[in-house]
């Protein structure tokens, strides 16, 4: 029971709660499911005895019926549900206007403009446009649903064995012979071509002992980080056996060419199918009945142009169902509940992104992933941080790993480094891509626009708030401590040259002012370590008393800063060393600016007489050079002062005072 | 011939190192006396000299004496702790002149010896034996009269027998620490390293960086480490392998181990607090290309050694080759980006390696070919900077520098001399904010102003970072 115990808590994927239900398959329903407005139909009776709609947006959930004009080969709305376009034949897709009500539906109908050419499959580009894909190309129609007709707009030739469509970014994925995958930007009025994936010729050829080139069931499209990805799974990639299959991953570019970029790497053989949540690849695999993670943004063996991904974590099976009907208080599920919880099950269908449909039991699901039993699936807690800063909603998960497990005294240092390495580079990869907004942008010209490498962002706002400033407060953590992790903080922002904030040098200096570990603190300041800064400075005249050389350190940085020129003479003033000061202001450039009140003042307040004759006789000389005359102009308020000289030497002046003494002789 | 400084060295003219203690034993006891060959007749004599001028001294202050200056002879006074005397017997240097009507008169060179920097070469002797040995009292209390005596005469005759007087100067009074200079970054990284260890290895309690013989970071107390550092320098590290090269096949781990070395003890990991009880430590030495990790480890523990070097080998291993690669690197670099002259320039005096920005080329020129000659001094983190061979050829003009130094030690704050001396060499000596700077220029025929110029010139380039008074 306990190993089930932990299996079950391990257990990361699950079914939603509650499915959408619908008639399951049998001789006389068929179902289908619409991706792009994710709806699923039930046909019964080829619509003579209703179609049921149902989707995730109830509102749109809807039932009608129609002619029985054959079996319903696809079914689909318009994107704004008016339109629907059921194809029954390969020559032509009718349509059925639904504005406003269901009832008289009458159909019109459509053939592919090219009469030889069968018609595979239709995709809606928007509300009144479609695409049809007929074995020889692309058509684009314009629809005039109150004509109740079709205008063909445009059309691409192109020999077509299947084609794949995603309605996420409206890519289309055309297979022609020979191995060509050629992907097409789907937008209003227009079909982009996008440049053919680089296939390896190897791989086709070895596929083409069966079929020629790819399987449709073997590809996916899929949406990875903002950029469309085809993913393509290859059963035996390798000459030598025993591999398993991979599955390749081409990223879809405007420009050049769309070469294999990333290559998972299953190690098992045999059935799998492909889910994405939250930019997460879940590679379903049937006969094991388990599924496994893959994150392309994470590190992986790179070789050449290409990197090899393994399983994020052990491949685990989705939380059985069973569990979740017994807790469902439906009273008439319950009888089928012993065959309705099989995963994995053969009847199961999978879409893009996170929906898997199980048409004999009439359920769709979305595939929910939860990262809290990832945490303990990853022992490696680098390569967890690198994982939860891709998640959406990582961040609270993430900040709780860091108070919990990181940061904490008995958490090993190194580790500790480089987690707030990982979580600093992609800090920088923020800024960058703010300060690139920040900028003009170039209105011509390719100009690379930056993207950050994570989904979310911690920064030393959030550790300050959230870690750091409750460090004090732990019974747990020393001030040693303290030094220590805010010593690797400071060491991973600088790194990757990130301004660090005043508060965090605040934490760190007051820690080692509380640990008297000034001898480090020092030598933090003679490296500079810390950042020069004016309330810095201050914060080291205040520790003069605890630690004699703050005094010197803080002049230091003033005189660095150089904006602080008067600070400094002022801290001299209040140390009393006015010849120091006096002899600071010259060399500055200052001496004809400063208030000789202040000096004569503080030069008087020491008691010091030639201290006070020095300054006197300074500013004496300054006001011959200014005003021609040594006399203390009025305005300059010096008269208390020349009094104290007088009574002090019994002379009016300084300067004079040769002279003055000749003159009296 | 004398001619500059100390004639004498201790050996040839009797002069001697005695080591008294009065305490203990009858009074005026030898514990050591230097050179040993001294007849015992004459170790009393010198011996209640001493002791006789120390008492009667006691008169006058509070402080006990510190020298006594004769004709012929100097005796420098050192008392470490109470009852405990180094006293140091100096020849004065002379010269014999004939006057002209053919009489030969010996003119004593008094001012050729300077009380401040031998009572500094005391201090060192003890401090360097303490480090090795433990205190005095306390070799006395623990051991015995007659280990303590072994112990001096073991330690102090082979630090005697290599010191020569005759080049003490103001650099003994220094004794000043060689910081390497560092981007910010590196110097974090190595933060980080020693952080790690102290908080892996409970039983490290100081750890020492160096990379050669430049000192990145110390855990040390200030008051501790000057000495450590230059038993680490001088002793500790085989000169060889600081000087690098050719030992560059060494790289790896080496292991050198002291089990002797005595330290304060502390609590916690970077405290200045102690209890002033010293105790037995352990120092091992790891090297990696050129930098040096010194770990001090208590020996309380007897299983200490084997098991425990093998696990903190497994971690230099896997931490700290990396770390010392990118200091090469990085020291290269900066050596690369100031030219030729690097040991001069590579660092301003400060170990600010980041805030000093590289230098105009002219003004390196300028003052290599002034051939100047510079000692900076900082007494809040003892760094000392001294131009790459300093005052060779001018051992005067050196040994003038210590008087200098005295003279700016009367003024409160800071002060200046400029000085030029018989030999036509000019020497400026700063002092300001408990840092002091000297430069000495062999320009024949400067004047005041332009040696107060260069002097600027050189000032602008060494504390442009720091407030120095102008």
């Amino acid at each position: 029971m306990d190993a089930e115990f932990t299996e079950e808590d391990s257990i990361y994927l699950n079914l939603c709660e509650k499915p959408i239900r619908f008639e399951p398959v049998s001789k006389a329903i068929s179902v289908f499911y619409d991706d792009a407005n994710q709806q699923v139909f039930a046909v019964r009776s080829g619509g003579a005895t209703g179609v049921v709609v149902k989707g995730p947006k109830v509102n749109l959930n809807c039932t009608f019926r129609m002619e029985d004009k054959g079996a319903v080969l696809s079914i689909k709305f318009s994107p704004d549900q008016k339109i629907l376009a059921v194809q029954r034949s390969s020559h032509s897709v009718e349509f059925l206007n639904f504005a406003g009500s269901t009832d008289n539906l009458l159909e019109y109908s459509q053939t592919s403009k090219n009469k030889n050419a069968s018609i595979l499959g239709f995709v809606w580009i928007s509300p009144l446009e479609i695409l049809f894909v007929t074995k020889l190309g692309l058509e684009l129609f314009q629809l005039y649903p109150d004509k109740r007709m079709l205008k063909y707009l445009r059309n691409v030739n192109f020999t077509v064995e299947w084609f794949l469509h995603s309605p996420e970014n409206n890519i289309l994925v055309v297979s022609s012979p020979g191995g060509i995958v050629q992907p097409f930007q789907l937008k209003p009025g227009n079909i982009y071509k996008f440049p053919k994936l680089d296939l390896d010729s190897a791989n086709v050829s070895r596929n083409s002992a069966g079929r020629q080139g790819i399987l449709e069931r073997d590809t996916s499209i899929v949406t990875l980080y903002n950029q469309t990805a085809v993913l393509i799974l290859r059963h035996k990639p390798r000459a030598t056996a025993g591999t398993g299959a991979e599955v390749d991953v081409y990223i879809l570019s405007k420009d050049g060419s769309t070469p294999k970029t990333h290559v998972l790497r299953l190690e098992t053989s045999g059935r799998f199918a492909i889910n994405v949540i939250d930019n997460v690849i879940i590679v379903h695999h049937q006969a094991s009945k388990t599924s496994m993670l893959f994150d392309i943004r994470l590190s992986g063996n790179v070789e050449g142009p290409v990197t090899y991904h393994h399983a994020v974590v052990v491949a685990m099976p989705i939380k059985s169902f069973k569990l979740k009907l017994l807790v469902a208080p439906s009273p008439s599920l319950s009888e089928s509940s012993e065959i309705s919880c099989e995963s994995y099950s053969s009847n199961w269908v999978v879409f893009q992104p996170n929906v898997i449909i199980d048409a004999k039991l009439g359920c769709l699901w979305f595939l929910e992933l939860s990262l809290e039993p990832i945490k303990k699936l990853i022992p490696d807690k680098i390569r967890l941080v690198e994982f939860l800063l891709q998640r959406k909603n990582g961040k609270l998960f993430l900040m709780k790993l860091l108070q919990n497990d990181v940061l904490t005294p008995d958490s090993d240092l190194a580790l500790v480094g480089g987690i707030l390495d990982k979580l600093n580079d992609n800090y920088r990869s923020f800024l960058n891509v703010e300060l690139q907004s920040q900028m003009a942008l170039p209105t011509s010209g390719k100009f690379e626009t930056l993207t950050t490498k994570g989904n979310i962002l911690i920064d030393q706002q959030d550790l300050y708030t959230h870690i750091f400033s409750n460090f004090p407060n732990c019974e747990n953590i020393t001030d040693q401590y303290i030094i220590f992790a805010l010593t690797e903080y400071i060491r991973s922002l600088i790194r990757y040259q990130i301004p660090v904030q005043h508060y965090i040098y605040e934490l760190i200096i007051n820690a080692m002012v509380r640990q008297k570990s000034f001898n480090q603190l020092h030598q933090f300041l003679q490296y500079q370590v810390v950042t020069d800064s004016k309330p810095l400075a201050c914060l080291l005249l205040s520790l003069e008393g605890v630690y004699p050389a703050a005094h010197q350190l803080a002049l230091d940085m003033l005189k660095r800063l150089s904006t602080a020129n008067e600070l400094i003479v002022e801290i001299l003033l209040n140390k009393q060393k006015i010849i120091s000061a006096v002899r600071f202001v010259q060399s500055c450039g200052r001496a004809d600016h400063v208030s000789a009140r202040k000096f004569l003042d503080a030069a008087m307040k020491t008691g010091d007489r030639l201290v006070f004759f020095s300054v006197f006789k300074f500013f004496e000389e300054r006001n011959l050079r200014l005003n021609g005359t040594p006399v203390f102009p009025p305005n300059e308020l010096c008269d208390i002062y020349i009094q104290h000289f007088i009574t002090t030497f019994g002379r009016t002046s300084a300067i004079t005072t040769i002279f003055g003494d000749k003159d009296g002789v | 011939m004398s001619k500059c400084g100390l004639t004498c060295t201790l050996n040839r003219h009797g002069s001697g190192l005695y080591c008294r203690d009065r305490n203990h034993q009858r009074e005026g006891a030898v514990l050591y006396c230097y050179p040993s060959t001294t007849s015992e007749d004459r170790q009393l004599k010198q011996v209640g000299l001493c002791e006789a001028i120390i008492k009667f001294s006691e008169n006058f202050s509070t402080k006990p004496c510190e020298s006594l200056h004769t004709q012929k002879a100097r005796y420098i006074f050192f008392q470490p702790e109470p009852g405990y005397w180094f006293i140091l017997i100096l020849t004065v240097p002379s010269v014999v002149k004939s006057s002209q009507e053919g009489i030969q008169v010996t003119d004593y060179k008094n001012d050729d010896i300077q009380d401040n920097v031998f009572q500094s070469c005391l201090t060192r002797f003890y401090q360097r034996f303490i480090l090795l040995n433990g205190k005095l009292e306390e070799m006395i209390d623990n051991k015995g009269l007659q280990d303590l005596r072994d112990a001096l005469r073991k330690h102090l005759d082979k630090s005697l027998s290599k010191w020569d007087p005759n080049r003490a100067g103001i650099n003994d009074i220094f004794f000043g620490l060689k910081l390497l200079p560092l981007q910010r970054q590196m110097f974090l990284r190595v933060q980080c390293f020693v952080n790690n260890l102290l908080i892996t290895w409970g039983s490290v309690k100081h750890v020492l960086v160096l990379q050669g013989s430049k000192l990145i970071w110390s855990g040390v107390n200030q008051r501790d480490v000057q000495v450590l550092y230059d038993f680490v320098v001088r002793e500790g590290i085989p000169p060889d392998f600081l000087e690098g090269g050719k030992h560059e096949k060494f790289n790896g781990i080496v292991l050198t181990c002291f089990s002797f070395l005595t330290m304060p003890e502390v609590t916690g990991y970077n405290s200045d607090t102690e209890n002033g009880h010293r105790k037995h430590c352990n120092m091992l030495v790891y090297k990696e290309k050129q930098t040096y990790v010194v770990m001090l480890v208590y020996a309380d523990k007897s299983d200490f050694m084997r098991e425990f070097c093998n696990k903190i080998e497994d971690y230099m291993k896997q931490n700290l080759v990396q770390l010392a690669k990118d200091l090469v690197d990085e020291t290269k670099h900066s050596n690369e980006h100031s030219g030729g002259l690097q040991r001069i320039m590579s660092s301003g005096p400060f170990g600010l390696g980041s805030g000093i920005p590289a230098m105009p080329t002219s003004l390196i020129e300028n003052t290599a070919n002034n051939n100047v000659k510079y000692v900076y001094f900082n007494y809040l983190n003892l760094e000392e900077k001294v131009s790459p061979n300093c005052f060779q050829g001018q051992l005067e003009a050196y040994k003038l520098l210590a008087d200098l130094k005295d003279d700016l030690s009367k003024n409160d704050d800071h002060g200046e001399v400029v000085a030029k001396m018989e030999s036509d060499t000019w020497i400026v000596a700063k002092v300001s904010n408990r840092r002091e700077y000297y430069g000495m220029w062999s320009n024949k025929n400067a004047n005041i102003l332009e040696i107060d110029e260069e002097m600027r010139k050189l000032t602008d380039v060494h504390l442009k970072h720091i407030y120095f008074q102008d």
